[in-house]
């Protein structure tokens, strides 16, 4: 199979060329491929096992140096935490309510829904270059193309591809990916690309004379109907004016997690579920 | 030299695929994240540069393939690459083994960047792909440790692929 009588001749180069070309130009223009993809996906497995060795192993290590009085300490922490959410929760029910009529009141559509659903991510890196990652979540588990990921603290990305119990997460900072936002303080509407630098996001072709200052809180806008309003999404970390340049230059860092993944949420929301279901 | 068992080498270049498809995924350090060689590509070069009548394009293709599948890649986007990269290392074979170590460092890593050059223009033509400074920089992760890919080979192949020259 490997073998060749002399090296390899430009014929054989040509063919091997043609036929890669070809299986690419089948895979980016139809479907057919997807099935023995994703029976060949199965030979990864033995690769993604041993791929997530180290980081297994670094946290069973972890796991042992933690000593009680870190877990009791821990889980007072939690007991607290856990009792000034559900306080804050008791009025949520009246608020959402409140809300809802206010809504109706002003002729405004009312907010879609939100189910939630957690996974651990498994620690793969997929690209140094392209920030993706894989998550053992997939269609048996009702992840669809297009869902917003975050973590306790904001947005993390979204649902670029999905397998049948796996799916890729592109990440914000993903030089391909932008997001929809608006600054928290005066609600004026931004688009956020990433950087290709896992702990920065740009936002390109601001005028000079947009409010916007360092510390300022970006969230979803809601904008597009992939992402649900109101998650934070990064705090503004640089606002640099030259003179010469007619644009403001500002890069914002992420404030979920980006970097380093441990527990994820799906957020599916009704309306945007049924968008993407027409669009296929 | 013909007395390599075909199964043996079957085995080896598995296994070496193997080991660097395992490496090319696995969790680094941040400050080494963006550096990480590309293993399967340095791999590739070095087999068919040690082993030019044994090994054809064939294997660029397969490992261009899986790594496409493991990336979740379209299908055929780095096996083009890979073609190239193994047609020009088995085309030069000679004239790169007379280089010392570390001009075939720097040309390697030429190489690689020609190719990845063309990997990054189909990637723009066919997904959602931007060119950054951050893509280049597995090309340093090459140049670096292509010495020690070319250490580890050549003693793997000197203890399980030993022909009557050695």
């Amino acid at each position: 199979m490997f073998a060749d009588k002399e090296a390899a001749s430009g014929k054989s180069f040509l063919i091997c060329f043609c036929i890669a070309g070809l299986i690419l130009a089948v895979d980016v223009k139809t479907n057919i491929l997807n099935s023995p993809r994703a029976f060949l996906s199965y030979a990864l497995y033995p690769v993604s096992f041993f791929a997530s060795v180290p980081s297994r192993f670094f946290g069973k290590v972890d796991d042992l140096l933690l000593n009680e009085p870190d877990i009791e300490n821990a889980y007072e922490l939690l007991r607290v935490e856990y009792a000034k959410l559900k306080a804050d929760a008791l009025r949520r029910g009246a608020i959402e309510l409140e809300n809802q009529r206010l809504r109706s009141l002003l002729g405004t559509t009312e907010r879609s829904k939100i189910k939630m659903q957690i996974a651990k991510s498994i620690k793969i890196d997929l690209d140094p270059y392209q920030h993706r990652v894989l998550v053992n979540k997939g269609v048996v588990d009702a992840i669809y193309k297009g869902q917003a990921i975050i973590d306790d603290k904001g947005v993390v990305g979204q649902v670029t591809d999905v397998f049948r119990s796996a799916s890729v997460v592109t990440l914000l900072t993903d030089p391909a990916h932008s997001i929809p936002v608006k600054i928290r303080r005066n609600g004026r509407h931004l688009l956020a690309e990433g950087s290709g630098d896992l702990g920065s996001l740009r936002i390109p072709f601001l005028n000079k004379n947009i409010d916007i200052r360092q510390g300022d809180i970006l969230e979803t806008s809601g904008l597009g109907g992939r992402f649900p309003a109101g998650y934070p999404v990064a705090t503004v970390s640089e606002v640099i004016t030259s003179s010469d340049e007619s644009f403001l230059e500002v890069s914002a860092a992420p404030i979920a997690g980006v970097a380093s993944l441990d527990y994820i949420l799906f957020v599916a929301s009704e309306t945007t579920q049924s968008l993407s279901d027409n669009k296929e | 030299m013909n007395t390599i068992h075909p199964l043996r080498l079957f085995i080896v270049l598995f296994l070496s695929s193997f080991v660097a498809c395992v490496l090319s995924i696995v969790e680094l350090p941040d400050w080494l994240f963006y550096f990480r060689p590309d293993w399967l590509a340095l791999v590739v070069i070095y087999w068919i540069l040690a082993l030019p009548k044994h090994v054809s394009l064939i294997y660029g293709l397969l490992n261009g393939l899986f790594l496409d599948l493991m990336l979740v890649k379209p299908l055929g986007l780095n096996a083009l690459g890979f073609v190239l990269i193994a047609y020009f290392t088995s085309h030069w074979f000679s004239q790169i083994r007379a280089l010392s170590l570390w001009q075939q460092c720097l040309l390697l890593a030429l190489l690689v960047s020609i190719c990845k050059l063309l990997i990054g223009f189909v990637a723009l033509m066919t997904t959602e792909f931007v060119f950054t400074y951050y893509y280049w920089y597995s090309v340093i992760g090459n140049l670096l440790f292509w010495p020690i890919i070319f250490g580890v080979l050549r003693h793997v192949r000197h203890t399980f692929l030993a022909t009557e020259r050695n």
